[in-house]
């Protein structure tokens, strides 16, 4: 399988209180394609600021951070924002969908931003929701939904603009068990059917076992690896 | 998309919203209100202006606005009639004799202006004889009659029937006058047109003051239209370069005047009511930023760029400002059109009101354009109140306002 998240050297130095906090503190990895990874440890060790920069939300303070080829550190903002939007999907712990929206529009917005037609937006939408399991809530609000189908519609709609991978920040944080093994199960599905590399934080023992590869963060730095092992 | 998340992120806080949309809508109401009630004092001034007082257009003898001496009538006035009798855009014209003089009953006298007139095209040209108070019938068919202001009556204390009699300097310049009988008695909005204003029959007061009954100091014209005044008036200066011919703005320049600045002054008082609006604008599309400081973090994250960002928040500015405004100008089309037929009676300042020539009842008058112009107005205040929380936005990095409870 080809590598096609490569980090190096990266470090991420926050200095906003005149303390200095290591966030990432020299971390290497590499990360191939198709791969269903969670990234693990406790609360602080540098989770989300890994995958932020992956993701391209937040610049290192130096090293390396290539994704499906690109190195993202020469990228502009604007570039950036291009980038996500046709490569990467995002999953949050509070799902971060938009209130005014319905679920089928929450799907189709993004890609609405890639510029797609209304038909094919509305017909992947569908397709999608139906997929994660919500195919007669399309025209519910979130505020209609429960927390694990709003974070269902957060995963249709990360996959909705086919992206090449699937970043989750603590998707199953705010859900109960079921919940929580009924979106990972989706989640696994997903990533064999759409063939998208999928990349979590999580700090969750359920999610850890399900995942294929587990790497282990603390204090900004991986301290094991399952694919070293 | 962009439209219709716009649309939709206005009703979160349906509360705020519609306290902003209340308070464009008020704001508007009130500019609109004050611009009518402006704008159609000024069109009912002008109005009676031209058709009471000066008509469109007037000929003067050039030596006669310098000197007023009774001899200087206009020369030429056969071929200047025959000017006028075929220029398309005349609906009619009346010569007059006006003589400065003085009037005079039995307990007192006033300076007045004796007008002249012919009372068959007078009637064409002004609208006088429909401010007539009191007459008596077939007024201007006596022997010697004058019809006066029914102010400047009450002044002399002179009625209809009442003798008064009219002193002024003949064309050879000795004292004249002759008695006339009070046949009309009239009454304008005008004070002081109404207390310098007499009019007699304009053969009589010419046989008087030794002039020809063909000739006149004055020629009132009355166009068909207000816009044909510049190009009529250089029409008639050009054939005949031995007279004055004046338009009304000329004649009365104040009254030009005004109604060249009413347009910017009106706009004035708009835009500073909609600076006002804008910092209450400014102040919700802020709040409703910051409020959403996760939410947009989310956007961009996702690939929503920072031109359609900018966007979205100067579409709900607009909108939200639009709504407003729409609602505010049906409202106020509403109260106007009811004003309109009725007037807004400002009795409780007359006397001040006619002292400058106004009526006491303002009729309010809004053109279409007015309401074109204040949209485009309200979308710019909107567009620029909308760029300081567009900015905010704009400045947010995705990871850390993602991070915001």
């Amino acid at each position: 399988m080809e590598t096609v998240i490569k980090v190096e050297k990266l470090y991420k130095i926050y200095n906003e209180t005149g303390v200095e906090v290591k966030a990432i503190n020299g971390i290497d990895l590499e990360i191939k394609e198709g791969e269903f990874t969670a990234i693990v440890g406790p609360s602080g060790s540098g989770k989300t600021t890994l995958l932020n920069m992956i993701g391209g939300l937040d610049n290192p303070t130096s090293g390396i951070v290539e994704v499906g080829g690109v190195l993202l550190n020469e990228m502009s903002s604007s570039q950036l924002i291009d980038f996500r939007k046709n490569n990467i999907g995002f999953i949050f712990q509070s799902y971060n969908l938009i209130p005014v929206l319905t679920a089928k529009e929450n799907v189709e917005f993004v890609m609405q931003l890639q510029g797609r037609s209304k038909k094919e937006c509305s017909q992947r939408a569908i397709e999608l929701l139906e997929a994660v399991g919500l195919g007669d809530r399309i025209n519910s609000r979130p505020a209609k939904l429960s927390g694990g189908q709003q974070q269902r519609v957060a995963v249709a709609r990360a996959l909705a603009s086919n992206p090449r991978f699937i970043l989750a920040d603590e998707p199953t944080a705010n859900l109960d068990s079921k919940s929580t093994e009924n979106l990972l199960d989706i989640m696994l599905k997903l990533n064999q059917k759409e063939k998208a590399t999928f990349v979590f934080s999580s700090h969750d023992q359920r999610v850890v076992n399900k995942a294929r590869r587990v790497i282990v963060v603390e204090d900004g730095k991986i301290i094991n690896d399952d694919a070293n092992n | 998309m962009i439209y219709s998340l716009s649309r939709k992120n206005i009703w979160r806080n349906k509360v705020r919203s519609l306290i902003v949309m209340g308070s464009v809508t008020v704001g508007l109401i009130c500019g609109i209100f004050f611009i009518a009630f402006m704008n159609g004092m000024t069109v009912q001034r002008i109005n009676s202006a031209i058709k009471s007082e000066v008509s469109h257009i007037q000929i003067h003898n050039p030596a006669f606005l310098d000197d007023n001496e009774v001899q200087y009538t206009i020369p030429n006035i056969a071929e200047l009639t025959n000017l006028l009798d075929t220029t398309s855009t005349i609906m009619a014209y009346a010569p007059r004799i006006t003589i400065t003089g003085m009037i005079g009953s039995a307990r007192s006298s006033e300076g007045v202006k004796i007008v002249g007139i012919n009372p068959d095209k007078e009637r064409i040209v002004t609208d006088i004889h429909t401010k007539i108070t009191d007459s008596v019938p077939n007024y201007f068919g006596k022997k010697r009659p004058i019809m006066i202001s029914k102010r400047l009556a009450d002044k002399m204390r002179v009625k209809l029937n009442s003798k008064i009699v009219l002193t002024f300097q003949s064309t050879t310049g000795e004292l004249t006058g002759a008695p006339f009988k009070v046949t009309a008695l009239y009454q304008t909005s005008n004070k002081v047109f109404d207390e310098m204003m007499v009019f007699v029959p304009q053969q009589k007061i010419a046989a008087i003051a030794g002039l020809k009954s063909n000739q006149a100091h004055e020629i009132a014209i009355l166009l068909k239209s207000d816009l044909q005044t510049a190009d009529t008036k250089e029409n008639i200066a050009e054939a005949f370069p031995n007279i004055t011919v004046r338009t009304w703005k000329k004649i009365m320049p104040e009254l030009g005047m005004m109604v060249d600045m009413m347009d910017s002054m009106l706009y004035v008082f708009m835009i500073i009511i909609l600076v006002a609006l804008a910092f209450g604008i400014i102040n919700t599309m802020m709040m409703a930023v910051l409020e959403r400081q996760r939410e947009i973090g989310m956007l961009m994250a996702i690939g929503m760029n920072k031109k359609r960002v900018f966007t979205m928040i100067m579409l709900e500015t607009i909108y939200i400002s639009m709504t407003g405004a729409i609602v505010g100008m049906l409202i106020s089309h509403l109260i106007l059109s009811t004003l309109a037929n009725t007037g807004i009676d400002m009795s409780l300042y007359a006397e001040g009101l006619e002292a400058y020539g106004y009526d006491k009842i303002i009729y309010p008058a809004i053109d279409l354009i007015h309401y074109i112009n204040i949209s485009v107005l309200v979308v710019i205040t909107a567009i620029v109140s909308s760029i300081w929380p567009a900015r905010k936005a704009l400045k947010l990095k995705p990871a850390v306002s993602m991070r915001i409870e």
